[in-house]
């Protein structure tokens, strides 16, 4: 047994045999985001730290009990009962740092009554999916409260409402694991200073709306390629069109933007089975086969789409969902569109410069314009020099130049491209030869991550 | 055949860097080990124990307990106990290689168990 260079087991790690000893996927993961809420609504705002702390070491409980004494016949609920009561317990421990207006009596009173968990309980609607689901969008208000910069909404907002880890945010945002530990602290830190409250109010929403459709995104990304490891995470790609399906059938959340970032998701997500061969290596562009698309969620995402072409808006979802139905047209054997798309990304640029979607345009432009254009336009990236360690640049000067007939010079920017990736996949994918050029440039997350605005960054081309 | 004991040492401060799929994968496959040893008629018995409890008394000061759990972060201490059998110290070893503790950067500390039997030989 081997960990990996992190310490941490590889996710690939082989579960453990069906049986009494079975665990639901996903559970702990699940749960987090839940009883934080749960709690949260119970003790206030102000205890979200120890709401936090509670729910880890309720997990750690299970850790160490489970193995040895069986699954319980009720996981969830005795995860959420025993942290419920090591949330009781620190209010008692800490009751004298307690806000003065939060005396330890009253916050206990506002403890509700104990339930009963298990198979005595069949009633048990502790943790039905629609308040669970009300519960969680709540959190990721809360997380994203406007005391926080948008990387600390993002961070808090990941680790509490999605129930990710440090590590796992980490890759998310390409930072190392300290500074997301240390943002987390602070993140913490300031929410505690803030007068949470439970109601946002109604001149905030749309600032953090905005801010929870970005986090949605996020999310997304890093499940559409995953920064090292596997080529997709599946279940935060699910995850994340869970919880904006949520926003966008909540009356809050419903708007134009988020039924766009919902299309945006649902049609990308229809072409990841055609994306993705049988080998697990990456399928280039033009070599994909439409015939594997899941087509429910092509057309969830047209339906997602023809919502979100309400009122007069266009945010930059509505570009990046625009860009997702060119590459996935309703009719599997209609062209692309790569003049539309082109334009898309003119529009995003405009919007906001990025050097990401600058080279997603220069491939839309490789297209449309030919090679010959998209190189001149790469030289101009080149000197600004924002993407020199990017690898997915080196894979696109690769391709253009392998267009143009320039073999050498095409071997020594696959090469880099090659040093540069932390995907193994994509590694073995850019190695391998058959780096198409529109393949090769796309990474949703890759710039959306870093400049975690969620404005005109992500390069969504296949 | 022999019985080992199988002592294994974690550090309690490990566990709240981990994220809650990292904390199922490994609970996991403690529970698929234990199923392993337990269907293979190796294991004896096994104890899971709350490391973070751990009270240590010393001959210098043993009316004065020192609590090691919570205040020593970079101590490690035992979180689980297993009881083995195995034919000898290289299969006990070998039984002991697979130990998700690993997983977790614990070690694991094999001492076998003298017999009563062995007094009378």
């Amino acid at each position: 047994m081997t960990r990996d260079a992190t310490g941490f087991l590889p996710d690939s790690e082989p579960p453990g045999p069906a049986s009494a000893h079975h665990v639901a996927e996903h559970l702990f993961r699940h749960e987090v985001a839940a009883i934080v809420a749960r709690l949260v609504r119970w003790l206030g705002p102000t205890q979200l730290d120890l709401a936090e702390e509670a729910v880890q070491d309720a997990l750690l409980q299970a850790m160490r009990t489970w193995p040895g004494a069986g699954v319980p016949a009720n996981p969830p609920g005795w995860l959420h009962r025993a942290a419920r009561n090591r949330a009781i317990d620190l209010i008692r421990r800490r009751a004298q740092d307690l806000p003065p207006s939060l005396a330890r009596e009253e916050m206990l009173a506002r403890v509700p009554v104990p339930r009963t968990f298990g198979p005595k309980d069949p009633a048990l609607t502790f943790d039905s999916d629609e308040t669970a689901g009300e519960d969680r969008l709540w959190i990721l208000l809360l997380c994203c409260h406007p005391a926080l910069s948008r990387p600390a909404q993002m961070a808090i907002a990941l680790r509490l409402g999605a129930g990710l880890g440090a590590r796992e945010i980490a890759r998310a945002f390409r930072e190392p694991v300290p500074t997301i530990q240390q943002r987390l602290v602070r993140a913490r830190k300031r929410l505690a200073q803030e007068r949470l409250d439970l109601h946002v109010p109604a001149d905030e929403l749309a600032a953090r709306l905005d801010a929870v459709r970005a986090v949605l995104f996020a999310l997304y990304s890093e499940g559409y390629l995953a920064t090292t490891g596997e080529l997709t995470r599946d279940d935060l790609i699910a995850e994340s069109i869970r919880l904006t399906s949520l926003l966008a059938d909540h009356p809050l959340g419903d708007t134009p933007a988020t039924h766009a970032l919902l299309a945006m998701m649902l049609l990308q997500t229809a072409r990841l089975p055609a994306r993705v061969s049988g080998t697990s290596a990456l399928v280039p562009l033009g070599e994909q086969d439409r015939s594997r698309w899941d087509f429910d969620l092509v057309r969830m995402g047209y339906v997602s789409l023809r919502r979100a072409a309400t009122g007069d808006v266009v945010s930059d979802y509505h570009l990046l969902a625009d860009i997702a139905a060119c590459h996935t047209p309703p009719d599997p054997t209609a062209p692309t569109n790569w003049a539309r798309i082109l334009q898309c990304y003119d529009a995003l640029l405009a919007r906001k410069p990025s050097a990401i979607v600058a080279l997603n345009r220069i491939v839309a432009l490789a297209e449309v314009e030919g090679t010959d254009a998209a190189l001149r336009a790469l030289e101009t990236l080149r000197r600004s020099g924002a993407l020199r360690d990017y690898h997915l640049f080196h894979a696109t000067d690769a391709e253009l130049l392998r267009r143009a007939g320039r073999h050498a010079a095409a071997a020594a920017a696959r090469g880099r491209a090659a040093d540069l990736t932390s995907n193994p996949a994509e590694r073995a994918f850019i190695t391998s030869r058959r780096a198409a050029l529109c393949q090769s440039v796309e990474e949703p997350g890759a710039g959306a991550a870093t400049e975690p605005s969620g404005a005109g960054t992500p390069s969504l081309v296949t | 055949m022999a019985r080992f004991t199988l002592l294994l040492r974690g550090n309690p401060a490990d566990w709240t860097s981990l994220s809650p799929d990292d904390m199922q994968r490994i609970m996991e496959r403690y529970m698929t080990w234990d199923n392993e040893l337990r269907s293979h008629g190796i294991e004896v018995s096994s104890e899971q124990l709350d490391e973070t409890s751990s009270v240590q008394l010393t001959s210098a000061d043993h009316d004065s307990p020192v609590i090691d759990g919570p205040y020593t972060e970079t101590r490690e201490s035992i979180g689980g106990l297993y009881i083995i059998s195995a034919a000898d110290r290289d299969e006990a070893i070998q039984i002991a290689r697979d130990c998700p503790v690993f997983l977790h950067g614990g070690t694991v500390e094999i001492v076998r168990v003298v017999e009563d039997s062995e007094y009378g030989e």
